[in-house]
């Protein structure tokens, strides 16, 4: 199993690597964001902003799930058994809590600006 | 600057990768405590197996000196050349980084090949003539395509006449596919071939069928194309379950299949093949010996085939059929490579003499004569096909086994010969098959039955399997 997962980090690594000098612009605006965020903001202004990240969360999780099996030549014919769908249903849902974790900071931030 | 750009490279993966690194490094395969050696490791091969001993040696050993010999300075992903010929990927996604930046940093890298090997005198001739003596080999040479077995047949042609082999190169998967492209707008016969040798990837002969009879349906002209599947061997496939589904899907698509039938000649310009009907027996890869006939019931061949309904050849052993096409998928004859077929490294009796491969013991992968040589991957004379996972799984243990030798200590850790491969069945879904030496299917991912079609399995061939790779190649998985 841990071995599973170490392969599974390995895959993701390998396939953001090309991407690195995205990856880190994005995590340094996420870091900047989140600063900004936790000092300028309340406490209560997380919670408040907690929605809208939601929404946010829900609209890529439920893009991952439409597009990824037509990013991969594929269509939702092609989902037969309980895996398929566990596997597009829990990438989406991965995908909707990256973007959650990442818009969080920044929404908390606007919506106080 | 190609150096610098690569250094760059480097230090951004390594910054990137180290809290992954120190997070899971207890559950890294490759995490083992480095030893310390004055030993000279030399690796023969630069392919998947050749690399990734580069890595995974480089990171257990300290004080080693490791000698890389392979003349061949790009890398290509093979494992994707049949999704280029079946026209679901272009030819830019098998095109990988150079080789060099792949190597760990102090490897001593010899362009050259190895033209003869000494393990008597543990030495290794290179074809420039520089002699490299060794403490511990490890052969990695994959295997050679014998084109020039089938008589009338030229590499060089391959993408014209319809004559098409995704084996040769990346451009000549992507050759295949514009004459497939072609072929599904005009219909015609299309007929592919298998040899009786041991092949790289075994499965991919019957993916190219799956897909080139998807793209004639997506097209809308799967009745104007006519399919025949020629095998030198009894059956369709070795592991007998498969066998038997292949079949079934076969019919189900009216891909006609006759066996015991081996491409023996080619007439490029009359597009013309001549199959050269195989004794029962003489026929079996050692990798397929055991395997049953084929099964009773089978759809009738395709009309115009030398075989009877369930499959079996009516023609007598070394008759010969002319079969006259528009489109043709040769997959050539393999071997061991000269240098290794010619030394004393390779059986000497045995099913695996023939191809001349490397004689290892199958658990160890540890040379039965010589025990500071090891194998891996295709070159090594071992049952069943190999593939890309087939290095995934036995890297790990070629590298402990050789560290322990390297310590005097006896080979522990024992390969059961895992080998893995998404059979495309068609575009968007896939089978997943893991076996090991026997034939047994042993799936890793729990509730994915290996025979059915699935999502999941053709998402890992499109987008998993190749960051897997590069991950493979750096000896991390």
């Amino acid at each position: 199993m841990l071995y599973n997962i170490w392969m599974g980090i390995n895959i993701v690594y390998e396939m953001l690597l090309p991407l690195l000098w995205l990856v880190v612009l994005l995590a340094l605006a996420w870091g900047l964001t989140l600063v900004l965020a936790l000092k300028r903001a309340p406490k209560t202004q997380w919670r408040r902003s907690l929605p809208i990240t939601a929404l946010f969360g829900l609209v890529a999780a439920a893009l991952t799930f439409v597009f990824v099996p037509i990013l991969t030549h594929a269509g939702f014919s092609d989902l037969y058994k309980f895996i398929d769908w566990m596997f597009l249903i829990g990438t989406a849902l991965a995908i909707g809590v990256v973007v959650m974790v990442a818009t969080w900071p920044g929404l908390t931030w606007l919506k106080k600006a | 600057m190609e150096s610098s750009q690569i250094g760059r490279r480097r230090l951004l993966a390594g910054f990137a990768a180290t809290p992954l690194a120190a997070a899971l490094a207890g559950a890294s395969a490759s995490a083992q405590a480095q030893v310390s050696t004055q030993a000279h490791i030399v690796i023969v091969g630069g392919g998947t197996g050749g690399i990734a001993m580069s890595n995974r040696l480089a990171r257990g050993l300290r004080g080693a000196r490791i000698t890389l010999i392979d003349a061949t300075e790009r890398h290509d992903y093979k494992p994707g050349f049949p999704m280029v010929g079946g026209g679901v990927w272009s030819v830019d996604r098998v095109l990988m980084e150079p080789t060099s930046h792949h190597l760990p940093r102090d490897i001593n890298w010899v362009k050259d090949y190895v033209a003869e090997f000494d393990p008597t005198a543990n030495t290794v001739v290179t074809r420039g003539g520089q002699r490299i003596r060794y403490d511990f080999l490890v052969v990695a040479t994959g295997l050679q395509l014998n084109y020039k077995a089938i008589a009338g047949m030229d590499e060089a042609a391959l993408g014209q006449n319809g004559l098409t082999s995704v084996y040769a190169s990346p451009q000549s998967a992507a050759d295949t596919w514009k004459l497939m492209d072609t072929l599904r707008r005009t219909g015609g016969r299309l007929v592919t071939s298998v040899p009786q040798t041991p092949i790289r990837c075994g499965g991919a002969p019957v993916i190219m069928a799956y897909l080139f009879d998807d793209q004639a349906r997506s097209a809308g002209t799967r009745d104007r194309v006519h399919m025949h599947f020629y095998t030198a061997l009894g059956t369709l496939f070795g592991q007998p379950d498969f066998n038997r589904d292949i079949q079934r899907r076969f019919g189900e698509r009216d891909i006609g299949f006759s066996f015991r039938q081996r491409l023996t000649g080619i007439d490029i310009g009359a597009r013309r093949a001549t199959f050269t009907a195989v004794a029962e027996g003489g026929g079996a890869r050692p990798a397929a010996a055991g395997a049953p006939a084929a099964a009773a019931g089978a759809p009738a061949a395709a009309t115009g085939a030398p075989v009877t309904a369930t499959g079996a050849p009516v023609a007598a052993t070394g008759a010969q059929t002319t079969v006259d096409y528009d489109f043709i998928h040769v997959v050539p004859p393999m071997s061991a490579n000269d240098s290794v077929r010619n030394s004393d490294l390779a059986w000497k009796e045995g099913p695996f003499a023939g191809g001349g491969w490397l004689e290892v013991n199958r658990e160890t992968l540890q040379h039965r004569r010589f025990p500071n040589v090891f194998g891996i991957g295709d070159i090594n004379g071992t049952p069943r096909g190999k593939s890309a996972a087939t290095i995934k799984g036995s890297a790990p243990i070629v590298a402990h086994n050789l560290i322990r030798v390297i310590q005097n200590q006896l080979p522990d850790q024992q390969f059961n010969g895992y080998s893995s491969c998404p059979l495309v069945t068609r575009v968007g879904s896939a089978q997943l098959l893991e076996i090991d030496y026997d034939g047994n299917l042993i799936p890793s991912i729990p509730f994915v039955d290996p025979l059915a079609d699935s999502f999941f399995a053709w998402v890992m061939k499109d987008r998993l399997l190749k960051p897997a790779y590069v991950a493979l190649l750096r000896g991390r998985i």
